[in-house]
């Protein structure tokens, strides 16, 4: 009803999970509780009910303080507490203590409240495992796509990326430069695809100039035009001889006087002769200036080194294109002799290394946007690196605080529980040493350490049944009466069952103590608890619940039994349904239990209070079948005493008048009892009152 | 028998109301004695003998007389129950309805072969005039 569950048919299915429903009521079915709530008037109400087609699981929960809207648990808050604190332990939880390790870890450690600092800490992890994620990704692309297609394709730039990527650390900046780049930057093969034959007009110009120049040169040779300039040069020559040499000898023919007569006569010689020869002058001028022309026409241009385009022919050619002749009238010859493969290499390589350029060009375009995308991401992934290193820094910081604080909020639950087992042990030769959480994500478990007879082990290795019950309460209760803990109740399920007889004190005692200051309600079918309770004198109100035919259930408070007997053959006495000859049938039969039940508890006490074991004690009454017998052990302390030592025990402790009721009870059990009814039941439940504290 | 003990047991175990808390043990008394009643009035008629003899010589006697064994098992099972539920145990709690009406049943079954029973072949015994 609160939890909105049970483990009886949790993870389980089919039959389980079926004839829930009580077969004799026709109605929907629904349970209800009632609890008084800390600063609230009256009752607050929580219930759940089924709708007739509903399953087992269908079923909405109500919740309702006194006087205020109907909400459901939530709606009050109990949800968290409920789901945190859980005051429920049923048998089933007893027992699987071991079986789902991690759950008992789960629940110990949510009341911790460790929840907030967990959040932090997977938070942290999340964002590191992200960016871990990340970088990893980018690291793997690089290598399984990035690299390879930049390997694939052929090119500077491809090759330029390939060797900054190459790095221990990648020159991102650089790479994106590359990419972005509008015009590629000095390339070999550019350079190359623009390289230019000179211009065909110009070369055969420069020939025709050049054959013209040459061709009016040698016109000339043997005329009074080449004899004028060459006594041009002859004369011009020794009037400069004659500067020096004033009034002296020819010094060619030794004969004549070099005077100013011969000065001046010279000069108008030599001015006629020039006259003459200025044809010659001007022919040699542009035979001088074709022969320039032709010098610069075989200059070479730079022809790049390509790894790409086989260049060895073409600068060939440009050698020997380059070696002009010296004389001038073989000039034109060598021109137009090589010009034609030459201009045909150069169209061709530069065509060919156009043609590469603009397949690079192609393939580079076509990786390049798949490579900047990655840049893009590779570039936060750096970024991100020294993010990771500060959150591990956190995290590990974060670590060693959730350590200290788990461990300062275990302390107080682990001593607890410690000193709880050390209550409930008793005769248990299982010491528990430690209770500590350990391990992480799914191997972690609660780490139950003992020891046995001196020797070190692990709980759940060497605890019986009962023993892990124990365990499993020294591990509840803690929890369950933590301060923070809302809920002032806790209910547990047949905490006794596959306990041994010592053990039950232990626990009635430690119910006692945890009651104290709480509600504890108890289910069991075994009586051992309520007598163990009874006998150390704990307060408690015991109820017992009974099944009639039909799924009528009666509960009514249910006293110690000697008591309890006695007043249940008072009720068949007044009982008016039931014929005198009916009762006269029963009410010896509950006399005598009345007597047995008092012996029982006579000796119980006596022994046990002597520091006898439980399972002697159990023996000794366990022999002791009748009344007789139980009575022998309660009045003699020894077994097998007679009736008539009986007798004259009770006449001498006490009076006749009880002796004979004693027999009047053990005979009336078999046959119907003749006397007064009132008078054999006060007189038992006079002796038993006797007999119980003797 | 004067009373119809396995009536009233049985109607204790069937109300649905009366006898809070008391039904059980009273049922379970009056259930006992009318196996030991019937019992009693078998040995009785055939043999007096017996009739002084511990429950458990007469339970073994009975083997002798019936031959339904499951029936004798049945007496035998309802018989210790019975004498236990009507003793006072600690650690015990009172028996229920189910259990109860089976053991009523057995009693039932064994009152009505005991009046008709006839003794085993082949044993020396007198016969019963039902």
């Amino acid at each position: 009803m609160l939890t909105g569950s049970a483990l009886r048919w949790e993870d389980r299915s089919g039959p389980w999970k079926e004839g829930w429903k009580n077969l004799h009521v026709g109605e929907p079915p629904k349970i209800s509780a009632r609890f008084r709530v800390e600063g609230k008037p009256g009752h607050t109400t929580v219930s759940r009910s089924w709708s007739a087609a509903a399953s087992l699981e269908d079923f909405p929960s109500t919740a309702q303080h006194h006087g205020e809207k109907r909400t459901d648990l939530a709606g009050i808050g109990w949800d968290g507490p409920l789901d945190l604190f859980r005051p429920l332990l049923s048998y089933n939880e007893l027992g699987m203590i071991g079986a789902r390790p991690s759950a008992l870890f789960d629940t110990l450690t949510a009341v911790l409240g460790m929840e907030p600092l967990d959040t932090a800490l997977k938070t942290l992890a999340a964002a590191r495992l992200e960016r871990e994620r990340v970088d990893k990704q980018v690291k793997k692309e690089l290598k399984q796509r990035i690299l390879p297609s930049l390997a694939a394709i052929s090119g500077e730039r491809a090759a330029r990326a390939c060797s900054l990527l190459g790095k221990r650390v990648w020159d991102l900046d650089a790479l994106v430069k590359l990419g972005t780049a509008r015009v590629p930057g000095r390339e070999a093969l550019s350079e190359l695809a623009s390289i230019r034959a000179p211009d065909e007009e110009r070369v055969l110009e420069a020939v025709e100039g050049l054959q013209d120049a040459c061709s009016e040169f040698s016109e000339l040779k043997g005329t009074d035009i080449e004899e004028a300039q060459r006594l041009v040069e002859i004369l011009t020559k020794a009037l400069g001889h004659h500067q020096g040499h004033h009034g002296e000898r020819c010094p060619v023919c030794g004969i004549g006087v070099l005077d100013a007569e011969w000065r001046v006569t010279t000069e108008s010689q030599v001015k006629q002769f020039r006259d003459k020869a200025s044809r010659f002058r001007q022919v040699k001028h542009r035979l001088e200036r074709a022969v320039d022309a032709a010098r610069g026409l075989v200059v070479a241009p730079p022809i790049p080194e390509s790894t790409a385009v086989e260049t060895a022919s073409v600068r060939d050619l440009w050698r020997l294109w380059s070696d002009l002749p010296d004389h001038p009238s073989e000039m034109s010859d060598h021109l137009l002799g090589l010009y034609g493969d030459l201009s045909g290499e150069v169209t061709r390589v530069v065509a060919l290394a156009k043609d590469t350029y603009s397949r690079q060009e192609e393939e580079w375009s076509s990786v390049l946007p798949i490579v900047m995308a990655w840049a893009e991401r590779a570039r936060s992934a750096v970024k991100s690196r020294g993010a990771v290193k500060q959150i591990r820094k956190a995290e590990t910081a974060l670590k060693s605080v959730s350590v200290s604080v788990r461990a300062a909020r275990w302390e107080p639950i682990e001593s607890q529980a410690l000193q709880l087992w050390e209550q409930l042990r008793l005769q248990s030769n299982v010491e528990l040493r430690s209770v500590q959480l350990a391990g992480t994500r799914t191997r972690r478990h609660v780490d139950l350490s003992v020891e046995v007879d001196g020797a070190e082990a692990q709980a759940l290795a060497v605890a019986s049944q009962g023993e892990i019950s124990c365990l499993a309460l020294s591990l509840f209760f803690p929890r369950a009466t933590l301060p923070a803990n809302p809920f002032r109740f806790l209910v547990i399920d047949d905490p006794v069952q596959s306990m041994d007889p010592a053990r039950v004190d232990g626990l009635a005692r430690v119910l006692g103590s945890i009651a104290a200051d709480r509600q504890l309600i108890v289910f069991t079918h075994d009586d051992r608890l309520p007598e163990s309770l009874r006998r150390l004198r704990i307060e408690h109100t015991c109820k017992q619940v009974t099944r009639r035919p039909g799924s009528i259930v009666e509960v009514r408070e249910k006293r110690d039994p000697v008591i309890q007997y006695f007043l249940d053959a008072r009720s068949v006495v007044r009982d008016s349904d039931l014929p005198e000859e009916v009762a006269r049938r029963v009410i010896p039969g509950m006399c005598r239990d009345g007597l047995e039940a008092a012996c029982v508890e006579a000796v119980r006490s006596r022994r046990l209070g002597k520091g006898e074991s439980h399972g002697s004690v159990n023996e000794l009454l366990g022999q002791a079948r009748t009344l007789k017998q139980k009575a022998s052990l309660a009045l003699f302390d020894e077994a097998g005493r007679g009736g008539s030592d009986i007798s004259g025990r009770i006449t001498g402790k006490w009076s006749r008048r009880f002796a004979d009721a004693f027999w009047d009870a053990n005979r009336g059990t078999h046959r119907p009892f003749g006397g007064a009814l009132r008078g054999l039941i006060n007189d038992c439940q006079g002796l038993a009152e006797r007999l119980r504290r003797s | 028998m004067t009373l119809d003990l396995l009536g009233y047991a049985r109607s204790l175990v069937e109300r649905q109301e009366g006898s809070e808390g008391v039904w059980p043990r009273a049922a379970a008394l009056l259930t006992r004695q009318a196996l030991e009643e019937a019992l009693d009035h078998l040995w009785l008629m055939i043999h007096p003998g017996v009739v002084g003899a511990s429950r458990a010589t007469q339970l073994t006697c009975l083997g002798h007389m019936i031959t339904d064994a499951e029936l004798v098992a049945d007496v035998r099972s309802a018989w210790s129950s019975l004498s236990r539920a009507c003793h006072h145990h600690h650690y015990e709690l009172g028996p229920t309805a189910a259990e109860l009406d089976r053991w009523i049943l057995q009693t039932e079954h064994l009152v009505e072969t005991l009046r008709s029973v006839a003794p085993h072949p082949g044993r020396r015994r007198a016969h019963l005039d039902v």
